[in-house]
């Protein structure tokens, strides 16, 4: 579905009875992130995503602002009176997730983050990568980002000949926000990670889980990218959470 | 996004991690369940379970996981028992 400029993804036939939830992709990805999540169909609605300004298949230009993704989709869901809405961000998305209920007052059902935390900090040989252009990026996070052996993952990052992936990241590096006020939130957090994710600081998860009441949940002999690694287990994850 | 290199744990198991294990081993028992009942009620890997009760660490990819199943664990099995943080403690190793 699309209104010409923004891409909805399985908004088409939601029924309110049912549990939704809204993925959020990170850096330089789109809609393509939950194509392996399979949703119990008797108690969820399809897995739910819009692409971000400048993403897959929506118009517009990416941002280096975690807020202009978060007050993008606050945006683009008003049109959708959508109840017993749950947000999981995957990576940067985590991120937006996290600005959309802290900063929008977005009443989330359950807010998951996986493979994300705050602060995310990128590496400089990262940007550096960035700045050369999506593929060189998308190359480098695969090489560290990626535990098992996937063919076609690069599919699964934009392949157009522009710097969102420089804008994304930096977005990430841009971040800024104050734990104090996470935990003051009334939305239960969870945290999945892949026990073999290079490119999450674990440094961090602690300093977050030191101050936010939140769960966390580890998926085995996984990288960064479980909704590719380990789609099943991390559906059946999601499902146990929300 | 930080890069880094995921390195092998050093030995992470002590008396102290030990005796703590068989706490946890003792209670469970009492409550008639097996270690493989409690992974699938608190959605835990069954070998961290087998971890945290014999008091080996070195399963966990990092510290940050071995606390949080640790709490996890304790508080499914309501005991109050505090985290021996042997990832920065260089006695009783």
């Amino acid at each position: 579905m699309s209104n010409s400029k923004t891409y909805f993804h399985n908004f088409e036939s939601i029924n309110q009875a049912k549990k939704s939830i809204l993925f959020i992709a990170g850096a330089g990805m789109d809609h393509r992130l939950v194509r392996a999540i399979q949703l119990s169909e008797s108690e969820y609605n399809k897995p739910l995503i819009i692409d971000l300004p400048g993403h897959g298949e929506s118009k517009g230009s990416s941002s280096n602002k975690i807020e202009s993704y978060s007050e993008f989709l606050i945006d683009a869901l008003e049109a959708y009176d959508l109840k017993n809405l749950s947000l999981c961000g995957h990576s940067m998305g985590g991120l937006v997730a996290l600005d959309m209920v802290l900063n929008h007052n977005f009443a989330a059902k359950e807010l998951i983050l996986v493979n994300s935390i705050y602060p995310t900090r990128v590496a400089d040989a990262l940007l550096a990568k960035a700045k050369a252009g999506n593929g060189d990026a998308a190359n480098f996070i695969i090489k560290y980002g990626l535990y098992r052996r996937l063919l076609g993952m690069r599919n699964a990052f934009s392949e157009a000949d522009d710097l969102v992936m420089l804008d994304d990241l930096n977005a990430c590096n841009n971040y800024e926000l104050d734990l104090n006020d996470i935990k003051n939130l009334d939305i239960p957090i969870s945290i999945i990670l892949g026990s073999k994710d290079r490119l999450v600081d674990l440094k961090a998860v602690e300093s977050f889980i030191d101050i936010v009441p939140s769960e966390t949940y580890t998926m085995d002999e996984v990288g960064h990218f479980s909704f590719f690694e380990d789609p099943e287990e991390l559906s059946r994850l999601i499902s146990m959470i929300v | 996004m930080q890069t880094s290199a995921i390195e092998a744990q050093p030995n992470l198991k002590s008396a102290h991690t030990c005796k703590i294990g068989k706490v946890f081993a003792e209670r469970r028992k009492l409550l008639s369940l097996s270690e493989s009942q409690v992974a699938s009620e608190i959605f835990v890997n069954v070998n961290y379970i087998k971890g945290i009760e014999h008091g080996d660490y070195s399963i966990f990819p990092a510290r940050v996981f071995a606390l949080q199943y640790f709490k996890k664990y304790a508080n499914f099995l309501d005991l109050k028992l505090d985290f021996f943080d042997i990832y920065n403690s260089e006695q009783d190793l």
